[in-house]
């Protein structure tokens, strides 16, 4: 649990002192929940992003679940397969966040 | 945590520094250097001194008669203080520059204070408990806001991380007769996602502002139902049923109220 100059986190680490599960926040960009896997890649999160909210859920190829709203304003919901949209809500294929950057934009 | 709290451990450390001053001036008259250091005293105040003279500890009366306890470091300065109060024990450790940095206070109320300090006017972390309202942890940023608190109200545990404007930003709450979730609130102060169980009922739901996004909860006949939303219009179900949106600003209120 820290506060450090502008974020907060409420975190439980692996044997690695690798993060496993982690509440973060940072005022004026968001909020979320963040799983790490066992290889230290953050694989899932739920929460919300400048006010948009998002859910994905990975196995370590990028075989999951992705849940956002697109640039357009609709939302989309997809499942994927080593990182290919197999199946979407919407018919159409949800944008899918750059992995390791969606963390990045809220801890950076 | 609120401002009360923050004003609380000030008062706090500003009494412990009133403590350490008319303590030490009462007290640290330095000993004479020919004086005969004896193994017990019996007296109203008396000094620990090292080899070299230099006092190293003391014990006393402060100005409203009550005992104090004051060990100095090899500077002399006082870097700790064990005494009483009218509202109970008190003790503080203090810094080279005179900031009282760790307080520790029980009152006889009942309620108790542990505080870290930047110093006299920033807590760092405190830790709360009071008679009736229960326990709290708190942490606080350079500008002396707490940014996330763990407590445990009424019976309902909670931990939270909050934004800039003190509102919330995400939690995990809990009430054993309801139900506990996570959930976030937007920049506007919004609840707009929650995932949890509710009345043992699963519920996920994460909405923009505008009520666009993704729901999932169980219908009043029992049957799961998964959607999106645009605008606060379901654009897709997964069972083909437009699921009944909840009352936006009711979800939480259940579990919190």
């Amino acid at each position: 649990m820290a506060v450090t100059k502008e974020k907060a986190y409420i975190g439980l680490a692996q044997n690695k002192q690798n993060p496993a599960i982690t509440l973060i926040s940072e005022p004026g960009k968001g909020a979320m929940l963040a799983a790490w896997n066992s290889q230290g890649q953050h694989r899932l999160s739920l929460g919300l992003m400048h006010d948009k909210p998002i859910l994905f859920a990975y196995n370590p190829d990028d075989t999951g679940l992705l849940f956002n709203t697109q640039r357009d304003g609709r939302p989309a919901l997809g499942l994927l397969s080593e990182g290919s949209v197999v199946w979407s809500a919407s018919g159409v294929a949800p944008e899918m966040p750059a992995m390791d950057g969606i963390l990045d934009q809220i801890m950076r | 945590m609120k401002a009360i709290h923050i004003i609380a451990i000030i008062a706090i450390a500003f009494v412990a520094g009133m403590f350490g001053g008319a303590f030490s001036e009462r007290v640290f008259a330095n000993p004479k250097v020919d004086e005969k250091i004896p193994e017990q005293v019996t007296a109203h105040a008396f000094h620990l001194v090292d080899e070299n003279n230099q006092r190293r500890a003391s014990m006393g009366f402060s100005r409203d008669g009550h005992p104090l306890l004051c060990v100095n470091d090899q500077d002399g300065k006082p870097r700790g203080y064990l005494g009483s109060s009218k509202d109970g024990p008190l003790l503080a450790l203090v810094d080279k520059a005179g900031e009282s940095n760790i307080i520790l206070k029980a009152n006889d109320d009942g309620s108790s204070i542990m505080a870290l300090m930047k110093d006299a006017n920033h807590a760092r972390l405190m830790i709360k408990y009071k008679l009736g309202s229960g326990p709290a942890l708190g942490l606080y940023d350079d500008d002396n806001l707490v940014k996330a608190f763990m407590l445990v109200k009424q019976g309902n545990p909670s931990i939270n991380l909050l934004q800039g404007n003190q509102k919330p930003a995400i939690s995990l709450l809990s009430d054993p007769q309801k139900g506990a979730m996570l959930a976030a609130w937007n920049s506007q102060g919004q609840h707009r996602l929650s995932l949890g169980l509710m009345h043992d009922k699963p519920i996920l739901f994460a909405y923009n502002p505008d009520d666009t996004g993704l729901l999932f909860n169980t219908q009043r006949d029992g049957r799961p139902a998964l959607g999106l939303l645009s605008e606060g219009s379901v654009v897709w179900s997964a069972s083909g049923v437009a699921p009944q949106m909840p009352a936006m600003d009711g979800i939480l209120d259940q579990i919190l109220r």
